[in-house]
């Protein structure tokens, strides 16, 4: 099929089988290698991105789903150069170690924070239940989007 | 052989695109489940339909006495609607239980029906509170079915193959009347339920229980009325009522479930789940 | 004590990880997503029998498709067998009992077959297509059916393997002991590290090359493996460590590594396998289930005087690393506790379930949870506070251990669980939960401690030796050139700032090289806890060599007396004269000019010490009793760990561990269905706890500095896990008055519990 989308803002053209996942035709196609699979199931979060706003699975997403659709993966956050304020806050705050589930769970975040901008710690807790972290107990990483939530200001 | 794909905006082009599915086609929505299988290549499909894109299909509106859902409405807009609040309320609590906030934001109810999952949070709260399904077919045709005719049982639904729901209709509750629903799975959150609780109590003043209707999911192929207990409970304060209302629950597993669905864990549970349902009446 | 701890500028202060800001950027780079022109992509046909042999495979319908380039199974492939754990070359004690493609299959999961070709999902369509004739045998997952002839003829070396040691002079052992006998079980565990297994070969034909890049622990060890499996010589088989999403222990055995290689050695092309989550958790490794029991003594005041330990370890279809395991299992158990004689009895045996390997802390956690859960009985038998109990028994500093006689060196156990018992609130949460149990029927509520540690590397039980070479760059950096492999806990960054520490520099003025065999001095590899106390101690050695190189070198420059020079704020000076000074890269621009010589130097490091390592644990929980669902309520982590070279990561290391040995306690399982041999094999059913779930961690750190360590560190990444499980276990225990050890304590085994006590309440 012809696909026609949004992709970090710019827009894409492909010709793609219907069938064919999110994260296969954003990795595979589009070369952005930032969204990982983890468990190709929605169990891990991993994948994540941001459709139209929202945190959702690239990998439980097919092309038939996608036409006219905005996504945003973790290499459309830096803006000008300038990290997202997510971005910088996880690197600061220690928040990353293995690096696997970074960059869903910055997406998973960066949605959280464009719907309430300033969270309480439980509904962190809650918006990044679906993203697994082996390495870390989450404790830098809720720091992460406190902080990010907290001086990111505009930004966000 | 490349799959076909449609992608209609609007409830006339459903109509048009319906009459080109063959038993091979699927209709997809969220496709969190669907996509899956279709990953694993355990099914191929000719065509895929996508709802998502019509717009009357995601809405959640009031009309005359009833609450529409759109068939298409994720369960992050159903969690959040304002319009299911009091009596009903345990739809919302539902869409609000199943799976991580990504799911939530893919996953539709008229694919949790379509699907048909035993443990589907949401069906649990549908057969509670009455849901009618309305169906488009290939003949532009529409027809209102009660939601116990469209679910069969697990993964069985009465949808022919050019068939789709495109909303639900949910009766208002009455004035005084609370739902509510709980689930308790393998772990707090992002979670299979184990058993999907629900009520629908109407409690007088000094919070004596008038009316009641309780149902339970993910212990039988559909889920079921708990009879004996909407009895009981008339009269009396949901709190003085847990331990026995749990052991009519118990009873009921042991009657209902068979024992390769965690059913000693279920029959020992049931009073929890009990508990954390009628909490919320007080 | 004061001689390190001083004047850190950058050891002891909070780094990021080396790689942060490529991996908030999305463009770290994973085996996964590495590409190659002409790559072909491998997917692999697993087995769906437990136990079986291959009558036939036709694969004439997988090769038909288009952009399939070729099907490897056991009829087309090497019938040379390796093993999975071989770290060395001519390694004493492994058994190579598998094949790349195996025709006698052991598990479900185990290796059937792989399609190559040109995109993956070609790959995994011709898979589909593949047919396979079975001839099925019959199976098992019961050890005791192996013990008692099950399976036998299954590996012509035997199914099971037994170990046994004495320690310590029974002689000694008190009269009038009160005996204690607890009986243990641990399920099958995943590591569930984020990133499946993937590994990238290509074996150039003509220059006879083959080059591997995979997420692994060893670059050594799978170079050895490839060359003895494919028959190469050493130098023709390179091995490079590609960033790492998490191992844990699922990346030191080598499964994937001869699947790429036996592809791309029959192709001549580019080949990357990546496993889908299914794939990992049926074909590569897991924590093994056990079966524990354990007998104490102790004097009625709560003196232990002699501990028993009989262990069964279900290694799976294959031996793997459990020989070892059991074998180093036995030289853990007199690490904590000071007494006079231990017995340990360990064997491993082969089922035809998920074959096992190594998980973080490679058995001590189970060690710790069988001793600890029997203490905790211990204690309530003698009514000794439990905390009270570890206080009486925990070894002391400089305690030698029985079973290789070496040092512990400054182990503060004691300090630890003092330190925990303040600030955790021991006594005041303990009086509360009595309260709290009186009033409440649904939950109730207890307490937990547990004393665990590990070792630093492998001595005395192995050699343990390393090699780091350190050179100059013209612009004054440093180069640090040592086989480490950065399991993305930070290793890389520690070693940066321990180079930077040591050489006065900053720490961007530091670059480390990961694994590769290639280029790197030999190592044995990233096992064993032993990355920071060796291969980071070698790494601040060579740092001081380079420096003295740099002044010997000035001072035949200057034609000064080597004495009368000094290295002040990275910078060459001479002591009496301020005006003679040079920066690195002056220095180093002088000598190569003036001698013609590259400052740089080279450095062998043999580790002799293995000084005690103690975490004391602290959980509080909550068990509903109604739902068997178990909440943690607060949790302290104290750790002797001697020197933090990069706090933050350290504690993020702790609280992670405490994560996953709480998901060990209560929720993970990859339960193997006796019936059919399936192990769960999806993050559905395998319950990793989340951010909702998990409990918050405080870590405290006890620092003295005093090891032979770099700056004074120790251990921590493994030893964290280790004492988890038994804290929690032992606070659920404590909340319900039980004393039942089966791990996971998950909801379906609490509300039997609950259930069969109302039965017994009734009756």
């Amino acid at each position: 099929m012809r696909l026609e989308f949004i992709v970090n803002d710019k827009k894409r053209v492909l010709e793609v089988a219907a069938d064919k996942r999110l994260i296969d035709i954003l990795r595979e196609d589009l070369g952005l290698m930032g969204t990982k699979e983890g468990c190709g199931e929605g169990e891990c979060g991993a994948c994540t991105i941001l459709l139209d706003g929202k945190a959702v699975h690239s990998c439980l997403l097919v092309a038939a789903q996608m036409p006219g659709r905005q996504v945003t993966t973790i290499e459309g956050l830096e803006k000008n150069g300038r990290l997202d304020p997510l971005q910088s806050a996880f690197v600061e705050e220690v928040a990353i170690q293995c690096g696997y589930c970074t960059p869903g769970m910055i997406l998973s975040a960066k949605a959280l924070l464009l719907e309430n901008p300033a969270p309480t710690e439980t509904e962190i807790r809650r918006a990044l239940a679906g993203n697994i972290c082996r390495c870390s107990g989450y404790t830098q990483i809720i720091r992460a989007v406190e902080r990010a939530a907290r001086e990111g200001g505009a930004d966000i | 052989m490349s799959v076909k794909n449609y992608a209609p905006k609007n409830i006339e082009d459903l109509f048009s695109d319906l009459a080109k599915m063959t038993p091979k086609s699927k209709i997809i929505a969220g496709g969190t489940d669907l996509n899956i299988s279709l990953h694993a290549g355990v099914v191929k499909p000719d065509a895929l339909l996508y709802v998502g894109g019509i717009n009357e299909m995601r809405q959640i509106v009031k009309t005359d006495g009833k609450v529409e859902i759109g068939a298409a409405a994720t369960m992050s807009e159903i969690a959040k609607s304002r319009l299911l609040q009091e009596g009903l309320t345990a739809i919302a609590d539902a869409a609000a239980d199943v799976g991580s906030a990504q799911i939530r934001n893919n996953a539709t109810i008229g694919g949790s029906v379509a699907n048909a999952s035993p443990a589907g949070d949401i069906l649990v709260p549908l057969f509670l509170l009455k849901a009618e399904a309305v169906i488009a077919n290939s003949k532009g045709e529409l027809r209102r079915v009660p939601i116990p005719e469209v679910l069969l049982g697990p993964g069985k639904n009465s949808l022919c193959y050019d068939e789709a729901v495109i909303k639900f209709l949910l009766p208002l509750a009455l004035p005084g009347q609370r739902s509510a629903f709980v689930k308790l799975g393998f772990r707090k959150a992002v979670t299979v339920a184990r058993i999907g609780l629900a009520a629908s109590l109407d409690m007088t003043e000094d919070g004596l229980i008038k009316a009641a209707e309780m149902m339970v999911g993910a212990i039988s192929p559909v889920p079921l009325r708990i009879e004996t207990a909407e009895q009981y409970m008339l009269g009396k304060r949901p709190d003085e009522i847990v331990e026995t209302v749990g052991r009519m629950l118990s009873d009921l597993i042991i009657e209902k479930t068979p024992k390769e669905f965690d059913r000693d864990y279920k029959i020992g549970a049931a009073c929890g789940a009990v508990d954390n349902l009628l909490k919320r009446f007080y | 004590m004061e001689f390190n701890m001083k004047n850190l500028k950058i050891v002891g202060v909070s780094h990021p990880i080396h790689d942060a800001e490529a991996k908030v950027r999305g463009n770290a780079i994973y085996t996964g997503d590495m590409q190659f022109a002409g790559m072909q992509y491998a997917a692999m046909l697993l087995s769906p029998k437990p136990h079986a042999l291959i009558k036939s495979i036709d694969a004439s319908e997988a090769l038909a498709l288009d952009g399939v380039e070729t099907v490897l199974h056991c009829f087309n492939t090497t019938e040379r067998t390796f093993s999975r754990f071989q770290k060395l070359s001519r390694q004493p004690g492994i058994m190579n009992q598998e094949r790349v493609f195996n025709r006698e299959l052991r598990q479900i999961g185990d290796r059937v077959a792989c399609v190559v070709a040109e995109t993956p999902e070609i790959a995994r369509q011709a898979v589909r297509l593949i047919k396979v004739e079975y001839e099925e045998l019959s199976f098992t997952t019961d050890v005791h059916e192996v013990l008692k002839g099950a399976l036998a003829g299954m590996h012509p070396e035997g199914v099971s393997f037994e170990f046994e040691r004495e320690m310590g002079d029974k002689s000694l052992v008190a009269q009038d002991c009160v005996e204690t006998v607890t009986h243990s079980i641990m399920d099958r565990v995943s590591h569930a590290a984020m990133e499946p297994h993937a590994c990238v070969a290509y074996y150039n034909k003509s220059m006879d090359e083959l080059t591997i890049w995979s997420p692994n622990q060893g670059v050594f060890g799978v170079r050895t493996m490839i060359a003895d499996l494919f028959e190469m010589q050493y130098h023709k088989v390179r091995v490079i460590k590609t960033t790492m999403g998490g191992s844990f222990g699922a990346k030191q055995d080598w499964i994937l590594e001869p699947v790429a290689a036996c592809a791309t050695l029959a192709t001549g092309k580019p080949v990357k396998v990546v496993y889908s989550r299914e794939q990992v958790m049926l074909n590569t490794s897991c924590r093994a289930p056990y079966i524990a029991d354990v007998k104490s003594k102790f004097t009625r005041d709560g003196l232990l005087q002699s501990l028993d330990i009989d262990v069964i370890l279900d290694a799976g279809a294959y031996l793997g690393n459990t020989m070892a395991y059991i074998k180093y299992q036995s030289t853990l158990v007199p690490r904590t506790y000071q007494y006079p004689y231990a017995r340990y009895r360990g064997q491993a045996v082969c089922t035809n379930g998920t074959t096992s390997g190594g998980l973080r802390g490679w058995s001590s956690g189970e060690l710790c949870l069988f001793v600890e859960h029997n203490l905790n009985i211990v204690a309530r038998r003698l009514d000794i506070d439990p905390l009270e109990l570890r206080l009486k028994n925990v070894h002391m500093p400089w305690n030698k251990e029985m079973a290789n006689n070496i040092s512990l060196e400054e182990i503060r156990a004691k300090e630890c669980l003092e330190l925990g018992r303040e600030k955790f609130a021991w006594d005041e949460k303990k009086q509360s939960d009595a309260d709290f149990n009186l009033k409440n029927k649904r939950y109730q509520r207890g307490v937990g401690v547990s004393c665990g540690g590990h070792l630093n590397g492998y001595f005395p039980i192995n050699f343990d030796f390393t090699g780091v070479e350190i050179r100059f760059t013209e612009s004054g950096s440093a180069i640090v050139n040592v086989a480490v492999h950065d399991h993305g806990c930070g290793t890389v960054q520690a070693f940066k700032m321990i180079a930077a520490e040591t050489l006065g520099l900053p720490v961007d003025m530091v670059w480390v090289a990961e694994g590769d065999s290639a280029y790197n001095p030999f190592d044995t590899g990233c096992y064993a806890s032993r990355s920071i106390y060796v291969i980071g101690r070698a790494v601040k050695d060579c740092c001081h060599k380079l420096q003295e190189q740099l002044l010997q070198d000035m001072a035949c420059v200057l034609s000064m007396p080597v004495e009368d020079l000094e290295i002040v704020d990275a910078q060459v000076r001479a002591k009496n004269d301020p005006s003679t000074c040079f920066s690195y890269t002056d220095a180093v621009h002088k000598i190569l000019f003036t001698l013609q010589k590259e400052v740089s130097a080279k450095h062998q490091y043999k580790n002799t010490t293995n000084c005690g390592v103690m975490g004391t644990h602290f959980a509080h929980v909550e068990v509903d009793t109604w739902t068997g669902m178990t909440k943690i309520l607060d949790y302290l982590a104290v750790h002797d760990i001697g020197k933090a070279i990069n706090p933050e990561i350290c504690r993020a290391q702790v609280q992670g561990a405490v994560v996953m040995g709480s998901g060990i306690a209560l929720t993970e399982t990859m339960h193997t269905n006796p019936k059919t041999g399936k192990s769960v094999s999806s993050l559905k059913d395998y319950h990793v706890m989340n951010a909702w779930e998990a409990p918050q961690v405080q870590v405290l750190f006890i620092e003295d500095g005093l090891t032979e360590g770099p700056y004074g560190a120790k251990s921590i990444g493994e030893a964290s896990l280790v004492p988890v499980t038994a804290a929690i276990v032992g606070a659920v225990n404590e909340a319900l008055q039980s004393d039942f050890c089966e791990c996971p304590l998950n909801p379906d085994k609490i509300v039997a519990l609950m259930q069969e006590r109302m039965k017994k309440e009734c009756v």
